[in-house]
């Protein structure tokens, strides 16, 4: 698997991220103990809709990015 | 970071699964990119912003029974030291399910009509809930990439993620949704201007490029103020091209116009994109006249507001005599602290050269048109310098 890290993830990192306090995010938001919500998602290439089960039983670095 | 992780062999794909979500409005350019960078993991979409994240890029280490690691964006040495050798026991907690929402579904399903009335009822059931302005505002634009467009869809996309930043300015995908089809003041970065890169690349490597079913807009690859590269318009001491109006006027609607402004309203002290749209008649089979001149564009604006141009050419395509296709043009106007609150009109008219049917008329015309918008007090997201 060859990877790249997207273009402009290093210039997002350094903008500012902000954190929403854990009083203003939604209930399905990914929270740190707890398993990651069960929201069955398009893929890029226009299969089914899957949910992370899909990968269950492997460890899974899910980075959310933007191709700009 | 993830660069880092592979290089060093901390990743690979026998230790972990690289998963990758996007929330961009047209996931067909991160498609471009993944080929040309040469990224083949699976991505996921999320369009709507159903995970309800307030910035990118995010990352989530999630152990093989489902569960999340990480409190914070996690550092390299946290995943190769702790996440990557730690055997995290099962969990029996339940992950928490999406609730059913009308809007989401049919969104899915590309039923734009179903999708904006279902987030339309949402905002008057809470007129303060930005997520569903949010989603309004991508499934009218979702409609009008589609043939099934309505003339007002992109301004009501506009108008509605300008609510949606209004209501939650803290959330920066709401932000960046608005700052792509909005002024170059308040743009981070051009957003797309890699795209005409990346297409040449992999010709030049030999893989097949489709050219994207959504055009870019200017605006997706105007670079921000500041920086020299895209002028919109050359300032220049152009006179204006048809001060007695003498040029007939398109009585007969052979081109029609509209007009969209980002964002809308547009807050007093800021600045506002504007985009001009105009489009040959099919029914009367109405071709721009290529060989006789470009579609131009004046404007009359008020002198308390600042223009880089009054006078505007659209491009036109190269090696073509006649042409359809719809022409924009876009422009920023500057608006002062002095300002009052209330309605801006700036006047103008359009110039172009069109012909009828199988060129047995061929015209010189002229169409006046008014872009009207009012400006509010308020902190502005595109300010002057």
């Amino acid at each position: 698997m060859s990877m790249q890290h997207p273009v402009r993830v290093s210039s997002l990192l350094a903008a500012a991220l902000v954190l929403a306090p854990a009083s203003a995010q939604d209930a399905i938001t990914p929270k740190a103990g707890e398993p990651f919500p069960e929201i069955a998602f398009p893929t890029l290439t226009g299969g089914k809709p899957v949910t992370l089960a899909r990968f269950e039983g492997k460890k899974v670095l899910l980075i959310q990015f933007a191709s700009w | 970071m993830l660069e880092d992780l592979e290089a060093d062999g901390t990743i690979d794909d026998n230790q972990v699964q690289l998963v990758g979500l996007i929330q961009e409005q047209h996931p067909e350019r991160c498609k471009l990119f993944m080929k040309w960078k040469k990224m083949d993991f699976p991505v996921l979409v999320d369009s709507l912003n159903r995970l309800g994240v307030w910035a990118v890029p995010m990352l989530w280490a999630i152990d093989a029974h489902g569960v999340v690691r990480n409190t914070t964006r996690p550092r390299k040495d946290w995943i190769r030291d702790k996440f990557l050798k730690t055997d995290y026991p099962e969990s029996s907690a339940e992950p928490a399910r999406e609730q059913r929402d009308t809007g989401v579904d049919a969104f899915l399903a590309r039923d734009w009509d179903n999708a904006i009335t279902a987030f339309e009822q949402q905002t008057k059931t809470d007129a303060k809930d930005a997520k569903a302005w949010f989603r309004l505002g991508c499934s009218l634009r979702a409609r009008h990439d589609s043939t099934d467009r309505k003339p007002d869809d992109f301004q009501r996309a506009i108008e509605a993620w300008t609510q949606a930043v209004r209501l939650f300015p803290r959330n920066y995908i709401f932000q960046r949704r608005l700052q792509q089809y909005g002024p170059r003041l308040g743009k981070p970065y051009p957003f797309y201007d890699w795209v005409a890169q990346a297409q040449a690349d992999l010709r030049k490597r030999g893989v097949p490029v489709e050219a994207l079913t959504v055009p870019l807009e200017g605006s997706e690859v105007a670079a921000p103020v500041g920086r020299p590269r895209g002028a919109i318009a050359e300032p220049n001491d152009a006179k204006e091209p048809d001060p007695e109006g003498t040029i007939d006027r398109d009585k007969d609607g052979w081109v029609g116009f509209a007009s969209v402004v980002a964002p809308k309203p547009p807050a007093i002290g800021g600045s506002v994109r504007a985009y001009l749209r105009f489009t040959p008649n099919r029914r009367k089979e109405i071709t721009w006249d290529n060989e006789a001149g470009p579609l131009r564009v004046w404007l009359n604006v008020p002198d308390s507001i600042h223009v880089a141009s009054s006078l505007l050419v659209a491009k036109m395509p190269e090696k073509s005599s006649s042409s359809s296709e719809v022409r924009t043009i876009e422009l920023e106007l500057e608006l002062p602290d002095e300002l009052a609150p209330g309605k801006v009109e700036v006047s103008g008219y359009a110039l172009y050269f069109v012909c009828s049917g199988k060129r047995d008329q061929c015209v010189h015309l002229r169409q006046d048109f008014t872009i009207a918008f009012d400006v509010v007090k308020g902190r502005p997201r595109h300010r002057r310098r």
